[in-house]
C-alpha cells in the first residue's frame, strides 16, 4: 500500500512539478518587479491552450519533425524516471545508468536541433548552432561530477549515488557544496534561464533556445515547451537530492525535496530579477565554470586519496 | 576451413567469369558471386558461433588431418599443411562483420558503377582487385603463420591501393592513393622488422611456437633480455598496426584516401580494412603477451587523443566523405583506447575492466562497421545524384530521397553514440568499468582522463553529426542544379537499412553470450592467462546490468513508438516558414550553412583544425566581386609531413644533375661503376 502511494506521488510530482516550478519562478520575478503577476498555474493554462490550438508547420519540414518531437519528449521523460525522489526509489534503475541518463539528454538535444533545422530559417539555424556549440563542455562536466559521487558512495547507479551522498564528513561537505553549486549552474544552463538565455526575450538575435522553437506552433510547441520544463525539473531534482540528508525518514525526505525544489525555483526567480543577461560571447564561460568546478572536485579527491 | 577456400575460389572464379560479359551483366554476375560468397561466410560464422566450436572443426579442418596423416608420401600436401590456416573465434567475428558489409556492398555496387564512365579493362581490374582484397582479408583473419600474415597484409595493401584508383584520372585521387600506399608500406616495413626479430629469436613463423617461446618470459623481472625483446616487439608491431588503424600522428592518409575512393570502397575500407589493425593488435597480444603498465597507459592516451583530434577535425569538415573519414579516425581512436584499457585492466587485476573493455571493443567495432558502411554508401548516393559533396551546397534532401534520409537519420544517431545503438553501449560499458575501477582502486589519472575525454568526444560527436544530418538533409536544397524527387532502388535501400538493423540487433544483450565466448576463447589462448582465473562473476554482473538496460530501452522504444503513432495522427496545416515575418524571395537562401553552423566551435579549436580562410575583399566604393573560400589541410600533414617531403624533394633536386639526358654521361656512369667493382674485388684478393 505504501509503495502504491509513493508510486502515485512520484507520478503526480513528475506531471505537475515542472510547470509549477516555472510558475513559481515567474511569480517571484513579478513580485520582485513590483507587479501583481500571473497565477502560479499559468504554465498549465499555456500548455493546455497550445494543445487545443491548430498545428501549423513549415512546408520545408518533413517526417523528421514528427519523429523528433516525441523522441525528445520521451527521452527527457525516461531520463527523469532514473532519478530518485528523496528516499523513494526511482521507477527504473540499473548500475551505470548515469551514462544512460547523459545519453538520453544527448538524444533529446539531437532531436531538438534537427527539429529546429527543419524549418530552413536563419534564426532557427542560429539558435541550433548556439545551443550545440555552447554545450560542448557540459557533457564532460556532468560525467566528472557524477564520477565524484561514484567515488564517495561506491556505487554507480543514480539511485544509490544520489540517495547515499550525505554530508557526514568534512570532505563530503566540501565536495557536496561544490556539487550543489555546479548542479545549480546546470539548472540555469540546461533550463535556458538568465543569465545564460532569456526565455522572455522578444529579440531574435539574442535568442538561443527560443529561436529554435520559433517556427513551432500548437501541439508541437506545447510538447517542445513541456520538454524544456522537464529538463529544468530533472536538474533541480538532482540538485535537491544532493542536499537531502541521509538519516531522515522517507516521508520527511519527500517534504524536504518539495521544499528544496521550491527554494530552488525562488532562487532562480531571484537571480532572473537581479542579474542581467550576459553577453553572447561570455556564455561559454559559464560552461567552462561548471567544467572547472568539476575538475576542482576531482583535484580535491586526489588530495584526499593521498 | 575447406569451405572458406572453396568460397574464395568461387569468388575469384566469378570475377573471371564476369570478365567475359559486358558492363551491366558483368556487374550483376560479379555481385551475384559476391553475395553468394558473403552468404557462405555469414552462414559459417553464425553456425560456428551458435555451436561454440570454432577452433576444432575437425571435419572441415583439412590442415589438421593432413598434418596428422602426413608421412612424407603426400609431398605436395605438406606445403598446404605448413601454411597453418586455422579458424579462430576472433577471426570468425571479423569474418562475420566482413560478410554482412560485403553483402551490402554487392547489392550496392552495380548502382554506383553504372553511373560512372569507366572502360571495360579498368572495370575488370577494379573487380579483380576488390575480390583479391576481400579474399586476402579473409585469409589474413584465418592464418596462424606470421610470414603468411605478412604476405597477405601486403596483398591487402596493394589491392586496396588499386581499388582506390577507380577514378584514376583525377590528380587528387592519384595523390591520395600514393599517400596511402606509402603509409601502408611504412606499416608493412615495421611489421616486417618485427617479424624478422621474432624469427631470429624463435626460429619459426608459426603462431603456436612464438606463443610458447614468449611464455617463458612471464616473470615479472623486467630487466631480462627476453622481456626487453618483448617490449621492443610490442612497440614495433603496435606502431605498424596503428598506422593501418589511422591513429592520430599517422591518421592523415585516411581523410585523403576515403574521399578519393569510390563509395563502396570507402565503405569497405572504413568498416573492414582499417579494422584489421585492431585484429593485428589482438594477434600481437596473443603472440607476445602482456606489455608493461606504462605501455598500456600510453596506448590509452594515444587512443583518447586520437579520438578527440579526429572528431574535432570531423566536426569542422564540410565535405561529406571527409567528415565521415575523420569520424572513422575518432572511432579507431576509441577502439585503440578500449584495447589499451583491456590491457590496463588485466595488468591491474581488474578483470571487470578487462572483460567489459573487450566486450565494448566487439560491440563498438560491429556497430561502427555497419553504421559507417551505411553512411558511406548513402554518401555515395548523394554524390552520385547531386554531383556534389559539399554540405554547404546540399540540404533539403529529405524532400527528394526519403529512404536515404531515414537511413541517415538512424546512422547519425548510431554514430554519434546515442542510445540504444552499439557505439553508445560500448561507451556505457567502458564508463561502467572505470566507475567500478574507481570504487575499487580509488581515483587515478587514467579514469579522470577517460571521463573527461569521453565526455568531450561525445559532445563534439553530437555537434558533428547534427551538423551533417541537419545541413545535409533538412531544410531546403542550397545548390543550383535541379535534382528530382525519386525513389531509390529496392536493393539499394535494402543495403542501406539492413546494416543498421544488424547493428541494432547484434549489439543487444541477447548476443552477449556469443561475445563472451570469443573473449573466453581469447583469454584461454593468451599465453599470459595460462593461470586459471574465472570471469564468470564479471560476466554475470555485465549480463545483469544489460538485462535491465534492455528492459528500460524496450520501455523507452515502446513509449516512443506509441507517442510517435499518436503524434503522426495530428492534422497539420502547411505554411511558409515564418522567419519573423520575413517575406522576401531571397528567403530561400536564408538558411544556416554547414560552415556557419560550426563557426563558434572552430573559433575555440582553431589550432587543432587546419582550416584556412581565403578572403578577397576590396574597398567597397563600388560593388566588386568578392569571395570567401575555406580550405582544409590536416595539421599533421601540414606541419610535419609536408616539410619532410619538401626536404626530400630538395635533396633529390640537388641530385638531378646526374640525369643530364646525354648518352655519354650514362656510359660514363657505367664505366665508373665497373671500375669501382673491379677495385673492390682487387682489394678483396689483396
Amino acid at each position: 500500500m505504501k509503495e502504491f502511494i509513493y508510486f502515485l506521488l512520484k507520478i503526480i510530482l513528475i506531471i505537475f512539478s515542472p510547470p509549477l516550478m516555472i510558475g513559481i519562478i515567474n511569480r517571484v520575478k513579478a513580485i520582485w518587479a513590483g507587479k501583481y503577476g500571473q497565477s502560479i498555474l499559468q504554465p498549465f493554462y499555456d500548455i493546455i491552450k497550445l494543445l487545443r490550438k491548430k498545428t501549423i508547420r513549415s512546408n520545408t519540414s518533413s517526417f523528421v519533425t514528427t519523429f523528433a518531437l516525441p523522441l525528445q519528449f520521451v527521452s527527457n521523460l525516461i531520463a527523469l524516471l532514473l532519478i530518485p525522489f528523496g528516499k523513494i526509489k526511482p521507477f527504473i534503475s540499473f548500475e551505470g545508468d548515469f551514462f544512460f541518463f547523459i545519453g538520453l539528454l544527448g538524444l533529446s538535444t539531437f532531436c531538438q536541433i534537427i527539429m529546429a533545422m527543419e524549418s530552413a530559417g536563419s534564426f532557427q539555424g542560429m539558435g541550433a548552432s548556439r545551443e550545440i556549440n555552447f554545450s560542448i563542455f557540459i557533457e564532460p562536466a556532468i560525467i566528472l561530477l557524477f564520477s565524484s559521487m561514484i567515488f564517495y558512495t561506491k556505487s554507480y547507479s543514480m539511485n544509490k549515488m544520489l540517495m547515499e551522498f550525505g554530508f557526514l564528513s568534512l570532505e563530503k561537505i566540501m565536495v557536496g557544496v561544490i556539487l550543489g553549486i555546479s548542479f545549480f549552474l546546470l539548472i540555469l544552463i540546461e533550463g535556458k534561464r538568465i543569465p545564460i538565455d532569456d526565455p522572455a526575450t522578444h529579440l531574435e538575435l539574442t535568442m538561443i533556445h527560443e529561436a529554435m522553437i520559433l517556427d513551432l506552433s500548437g501541439k508541437d510547441l506545447a510538447i517542445a515547451i513541456y520538454s524544456g520544463y522537464l529538463r529544468i525539473f530533472i536538474f533541480s531534482l538532482i540538485t535537491s537530492n544532493i542536499f537531502i540528508p541521509t538519516f531522515i525518514s522517507t516521508n520527511l525526505s519527500i517534504l524536504f525535496l518539495i521544499l528544496i525544489i521550491m527554494f530552488i525555483s525562488i532562487v532562480v526567480g531571484a537571480i532572473e530579477s537581479l542579474f542581467p543577461r550576459v553577453r553572447m560571447n561570455h556564455i561559454p564561460d559559464f560552461m567552462l565554470l561548471v567544467l572547472s568546478l568539476s575538475v576542482i572536485i576531482i583535484a580535491l579527491m586526489f588530495t584526499m586519496n593521498t | 576451413m575447406i569451405i572458406f577456400y572453396f568460397s574464395i575460389i568461387i569468388l575469384i572464379f566469378g570475377t573471371f567469369v564476369s570478365f567475359l560479359f559486358k558492363k551491366n551483366i558483368k556487374l550483376i554476375i560479379f555481385s551475384g558471386f559476391l553475395i553468394l560468397t558473403s552468404l557462405i561466410f555469414l552462414v559459417i560464422s553464425s553456425i560456428n558461433f551458435i555451436n561454440n566450436n570454432f577452433p576444432t572443426l575437425n571435419f572441415l579442418n583439412l590442415n589438421r588431418l593432413i598434418s596428422q596423416t602426413n608421412t612424407g608420401n603426400l609431398d605436395y600436401f605438406s606445403i598446404f599443411s605448413n601454411l597453418n590456416f586455422e579458424i579462430t573465434s576472433i577471426g570468425l567475428f571479423f569474418i562475420f562483420v566482413l560478410s554482412v558489409v560485403s553483402f551490402c556492398i554487392a547489392l550496392y555496387m552495380p548502382y554506383y558503377i553504372r553511373s560512372h564512365l569507366i572502360n571495360q579493362p579498368q572495370l575488370n581490374f577494379h573487380l579483380f582487385n576488390f575480390s583479391l582484397l576481400l579474399s586476402s582479408i579473409v585469409l589474413l583473419l584465418l592464418t596462424s603463420n606470421l610470414l603468411i600474415f605478412l604476405i597477405l597484409w601486403e596483398i591487402m595493401g596493394i589491392s586496396s591501393f588499386f581499388c582506390i584508383f577507380f577514378d584514376g584520372q583525377k590528380s587528387k585521387t592519384i595523390n591520395a592513393a600514393i599517400l596511402y600506399i606509402v603509409m601502408m608500406h611504412i606499416s608493412f616495413l615495421l611489421i616486417l622488422i618485427g617479424t624478422i626479430i621474432c624469427y631470429n629469436h624463435v626460429g619459426s613463423f608459426s603462431f603456436e611456437k612464438i606463443q610458447l617461446y614468449f611464455q617463458q618470459a612471464n616473470s615479472l623481472d623486467l630487466n631480462t633480455d627476453l622481456n626487453k625483446v618483448k617490449l621492443l616487439l610490442f612497440s614495433i608491431f603496435t606502431v605498424g598496426f596503428i598506422i593501418k588503424l589511422g591513429i592520430f600522428p599517422f591518421h592523415f592518409w585516411l581523410p585523403e584516401a576515403h574521399p578519393a575512393s569510390p563509395s563502396h570502397i570507402s565503405s569497405f575500407m572504413s568498416s573492414i580494412v582499417i579494422k584489421t589493425g585492431i585484429y593485428g593488435l589482438f594477434i600481437t597480444l596473443n603472440l607476445i603477451g602482456l606489455p608493461t603498465l606504462t605501455f598500456a597507459k600510453i596506448i590509452i592516451f594515444i587512443g583518447l587523443i586520437s579520438a578527440l583530434i579526429g572528431i574535432i577535425n570531423a566536426a569542422s569538415q564540410t565535405q561529406i566523405k571527409k567528415f565521415l573519414a575523420y569520424s572513422s579516425v575518432e572511432n579507431a581512436g576509441i577502439l585503440l583506447f578500449l584495447f589499451g584499457s583491456s590491457i590496463y585492466g588485466l595488468i591491474n587485476n581488474s578483470f571487470f575492466l578487462y572483460l567489459s573493455s573487450l566486450l565494448a571493443i566487439f560491440i563498438y567495432l560491429l556497430n561502427h562497421a555497419f553504421s559507417k558502411s551505411s553512411a558511406f554508401l548513402s554518401a555515395g548516393v548523394i554524390i552520385n545524384e547531386t554531383k556534389n559533396d559539399d554540405l554547404n551546397l546540399l540540404g533539403g534532401l529529405v524532400h527528394y530521397y526519403k529512404d536515404l534520409t531515414g537511413a541517415n537519420l538512424i546512422s547519425s544517431i548510431s554514430l554519434s553514440a546515442l542510445p540504444p545503438f552499439g557505439n553508445f553501449i560500448g561507451e556505457l560499458l567502458i564508463l561502467i568499468a572505470y566507475a567500478n575501477y574507481i570504487t575499487n582502486y580509488g581515483f587515478s589519472i587514467i579514469p579522470f582522463f577517460v571521463f573527461l575525454f569521453i565526455g568531450l568526444i561525445g559532445s563534439i560527436t553530437l555537434l558533428g553529426f547534427t551538423k551533417y544530418f541537419a545541413t545535409g538533409f533538412l531544410g531546403k536544397f542550397r545548390g543550383k542544379s535541379d535534382i528530382k524527387k525519386r525513389k531509390l532502388d529496392v536493393f539499394l535501400t535494402f543495403s542501406l537499412y539492413i546494416q543498421l538493423i544488424f547493428a541494432l540487433i547484434f549489439s543487444s544483450s541477447f548476443f552477449y553470450n556469443f561475445y563472451f565466448k570469443i573473449i573466453k576463447d581469447l583469454s584461454e589462448k593468451f599465453s599470459f592467462l595460462s593461470g586459471n582465473f574465472i570471469l564468470e562473476a564479471e560476466m554475470l554482473a555485465i549480463n545483469k546490468i544489460f538485462n535491465s538496460f534492455y528492459k528500460i530501452t524496450i520501455l523507452f522504444l515502446a513509449l516512443f513508438i506509441v507517442f510517435w503513432l499518436l503524434y503522426s495522427l495530428i492534422k497539420l496545416k502547411r505554411e511558409k516558414t515564418w522567419s519573423c515575418g520575413f517575406i522576401s524571395k531571397s528567403n530561400d537562401n536564408f538558411q544556416y550553412t554547414a560552415n556557419s553552423f560550426v563557426e563558434p566551435y572552430i573559433s575555440v579549436f582553431k589550432p587543432l583544425v587546419g582550416i584556412k580562410v581565403k578572403k578577397k575583399e576590396k574597398e567597397m566604393v563600388f560593388i566588386e566581386d568578392s569571395y570567401i573560400e575555406t580550405e582544409h589541410q590536416d595539421i599533421v600533414q601540414k606541419n610535419f609531413i609536408n616539410p619532410i617531403i619538401e626536404k626530400i624533394n630538395y635533396f633529390f633536386e640537388k641530385l638531378s644533375f646526374i640525369q643530364s639526358g646525354r648518352t655519354q654521361d650514362y656510359i660514363l656512369y657505367g664505366l665508373i661503376f665497373l671500375i669501382i667493382i673491379i677495385i673492390i674485388t682487387l682489394i678483396r684478393y689483396i
